[in-house]
């Protein structure tokens, strides 16, 4: 060998380094719990952002939630479909009125996890009224359609009692029943009227005078108290007790 | 074959030729390619018989090294991955890796070139092959995973050196040195890259003196 081939293979060599960080927490990303706000329908969405990325991409992020602060990584985890920029969100669902949560973000690169030192709250979770876009009367149902519109009082309303779901029964001083069941127990959210509820969280199935009433239309719960809600079905389709097609909306209260 | 059996064959090859040499290195290392995440720079040292060529340019080393390497973190934060695919979803588990014992030791064998020389100065650029075991006792462990924690692995490692290396010769047998040198190794199992890079100070002492020749 001669001396510019020592000197070539010397150079080849050098340059083949990779780069070390000097401060070792360079290598992971690092992460902070921006915000929360709760969002008409409910639900909450939680904010984060990513401070630096570390020396690799993100490859996920997302965000933990409990009932009491600082909460794990594993607790109700929920990860992130995209990142918007360096900012990130996830919509949490299913919230009791009654409880505060914690929320707090993490992010995970090629390298390694960062979870957020700073967690944000909430308390208070319940949908906005101004989401529901019918105003019935409190105890009242109201047909709609037909010759004529028929409003009804509830003469009895059940308290809500775990069965194949969960059952509401009501009726009304015309003897009108409406059957209401949940597919999970009913806490602040909106729900769908669904012709079959298994498998389906956030669904319901309403009868009126024995009559299955179609898909589509929204059943809104808004947490009261502790034990209490209200239930408000907007323009949900049914057949009523003439077998004619017709619409009704309602508004109640009951307890667990 | 132990230490003091190996020493002891060096100072018979070495008797054995006028231009031979024996030494030991001091050295800066730091840990680059996979080690460099997890590693602080440490000490490494070198132990060699060298041996040069009559008025050759060349001259030959055959060595042993070993680095001994402390984390740079208690504890690292890893994580796996559990994926759901009934709900196409990810749960990203936590987890850490904390490292015991990291160690690297083997032996080496090189050859440089004089590329200056004036008085008692001389500057060289080397080239060689290193062989040897990376010894790794680490603690490791994922939340909510069957994955269990705790390894004790030694894997096979060799690779090429290269190096630039000046010289003053102190007395006729005593050489002085500062040396540059650039390692990359990997392994039999994993090909891991590590890569390091060490800067150390040593000596080499020539059994038969220099000063004529």
């Amino acid at each position: 060998m001669n001396k510019p081939l020592y000197i070539a293979l010397f150079i080849i060599l050098l340059s083949g380094c990779k780069k070390v960080e000097k401060d070792v927490r360079n290598y992971y990303p690092e992460v902070k719990t921006t915000s929360v706000e709760q969002l008409p329908d409910g639900t909450v969405k939680v904010t984060g952002e990513i401070i630096s990325a570390g020396n690799t991409e993100i490859y996920f992020a997302g965000f933990c939630m409990d009932t009491i602060p600082m909460p794990a990584m594993l607790s109700n985890q929920k990860e992130v479909e995209f990142l918007d920029g360096n900012r990130f969100s996830v919509i949490y669902d299913e919230l009791n009125k009654t409880r505060k949560y914690y929320f707090r973000a993490w992010a995970a690169n090629g390298n390694g996890y960062d979870i957020a030192d700073n967690d944000v709250s909430i308390d208070s979770v319940t949908i906005s009224s101004s989401i529901i876009p019918c105003n019935p009367g409190l105890d009242s149902i109201t047909f709609a359609a037909g010759p004529s519109i028929r409003h009804e009082r509830y003469l009895d309303i059940s308290n809500i009692e775990q069965g194949q779901g969960w059952n509401i029964n009501m009726y009304t001083y015309q003897s009108s029943s409406v059957y209401l069941t949940f597919a999970r127990r009913p806490i602040s959210g909106v729900y769908e009227i669904v012709s079959d509820i298994s498998g389906n969280t956030f669904t319901a199935e309403l009868m009126i005078d024995g009559y299955q009433a179609d898909a589509g239309a929204k059943v809104y719960v808004r947490e009261i108290d502790a034990n209490e809600i209200e239930i408000t079905i907007c323009d949900a389709k049914v057949y009523d007790d003439l077998f004619r097609k017709n619409t009704i909306s309602t508004r109640f209260r009951t307890r667990y | 074959m132990n230490i003091r059996t190996i020493a002891t064959l060096l100072l018979m090859m070495a008797c054995l030729k006028a231009s031979a040499s024996v030494g030991l290195k001091l050295a800066h290392f730091d840990p680059r390619g996979d080690m460099g995440q997890y590693f602080k720079n440490t000490l490494s040292y070198e132990v060699y018989y060298s041996r040069d060529y009559g008025d050759s340019p060349f001259r030959g080393r055959i060595g042993l090294f070993y680095a001994n390497m402390k984390p740079r973190l208690d504890s690292f934060p890893v994580y796996d991955v559990r994926i759901d695919y009934s709900t196409s979803t990810n749960t990203v588990l936590p987890g850490y890796l904390a490292y015991e014992r990291y160690r690297m030791m083997g032996m080496y064998i090189d050859q440089s070139v004089r590329v200056f020389k004036r008085e008692n100065f001389s500057a060289y650029a080397g080239i060689g092959l290193a062989v040897g075991y990376l010894e790794e006792v680490y603690d490791y462990g994922i939340e909510s995973s069957i994955i269990s924690s705790g390894a004790d692995h030694t894997y096979k490692i060799g690779g090429l050196r290269t190096y630039a290396q000046a010289g003053y010769m102190l007395t006729g047998h005593i050489q002085l040195c500062a040396e540059l040198m650039h390692n990359w190794l990997t392994d039999t199992k994993w090909s891991g890259n590590y890569t390091h890079n060490t800067i150390g100070v040593g000596f080499y002492y020539y059994f038969n003196s220099q000063k004529y020749q």
